[in-house]
């Protein structure tokens, strides 16, 4: 049997898809600390570490360079390269993360 | 503009310009609406005390950085950590108010001689800070001071050092 969509069960549908999305957002907050930049923007918690770092350079509207770290934000930054395939939720179970501010920064020299 | 194997120069004017120029940037940035708001204190026009911390076994140590502008922004702010109560560094008396850092991107020494009768002084030796090059330390190209960098670049790096390699104070 086919099944009837009426312009009123597709918006409820909408609605709800777009209300279930909504639940797994979150805002995360990213600071370029060498352009001395910010941008604050939604992703999904299924979104791993290395797309919300692919996002930021959209969002910020600046060139990744090859030296560039990806860390968490805040007074006690720590760098995420060894943990860019998790999600935001693993990454916030794990407590790699604490919340969903980070950093982007060029690496420095000092050995 | 900042190269490898070059001694700075001091530019105070250039120094105070800049520095007026990236302090609201910064404040921008962090969503503070003060120095006093983030704990930071300007004793002088060129400088700024920046608190930081520590952690090793969990407990928490308590450092002052000092940021010195002379020769900023075509070369990175002189850092160096100094004894809460005066301001300064005096070795060795003050080398307990240094955090060991042993980070490939951040290191410190409570005492640096770059040669056999040469000044002895603190090094926190990282490409973002200014005794870095003055003591002409080998360097990277990739790692060299950008003229875009600004302090925040320097409070960062040696912030994630703190987070990452602290091996507690000086004795």
């Amino acid at each position: 049997m086919a099944m009837e969509h009426t312009p009123g069960a597709a918006g409820a549908t909408g609605e709800a898809n777009a209300h279930e999305r909504e639940r797994h957002e979150v805002v995360v907050h990213v600071i370029h600390v060498n352009e001395v930049e910010k941008a604050s923007f939604k992703e999904p918690l299924d979104a791993t570490l290395q797309q919300v770092w692919d996002q930021s350079y959209t969002e910020l509207k600046i060139e990744r360079q090859p030296k560039d770290i990806f860390q968490t934000g805040g007074e006690h930054p720590k760098s995420l390269m060894s943990h860019l395939t998790l999600t935001l939720a693993q990454a916030r179970e794990q407590r790699v993360i604490a919340d969903f501010h980070f950093g982007i920064a060029s690496e420095t020299g000092g050995a | 503009m900042a190269r490898a194997r070059e001694i700075p120069t001091v530019d105070v004017k250039a120094g105070l310009a800049a520095l007026e120029e990236d302090l609201p940037r910064v404040l921008r940035v962090l969503d503070a609406p003060s120095i006093d708001a983030l704990g930071w204190t300007r004793p002088t026009k060129l400088s700024l005390l920046i608190p930081m911390t520590g952690t090793m076994s969990g407990k928490v140590d308590r450092f002052v950085l000092r940021l010195g502008f002379q020769a900023y922004r075509a070369w990175p702010p002189s850092a160096q950590f100094v004894n809460p109560d005066t301001g300064a560094y005096i070795y060795p008396d003050d080398q307990s108010h240094v955090p060991k850092l042993t980070s490939p991107e951040c290191q410190t020494h409570a005492v640096y001689q770059q040669h056999q009768g040469a000044e002895k002084r603190q090094l926190i030796c990282c490409s973002a800070t200014l005794e870095f090059y003055e003591v002409l330390h080998g360097v990277e190209p990739h790692h060299v001071w950008r003229d875009s960098d600004t302090f925040l670049t320097t409070i960062t790096a040696i912030r994630k050092a703190l987070a990452s390699s602290y091996q507690g104070r000086f004795p």
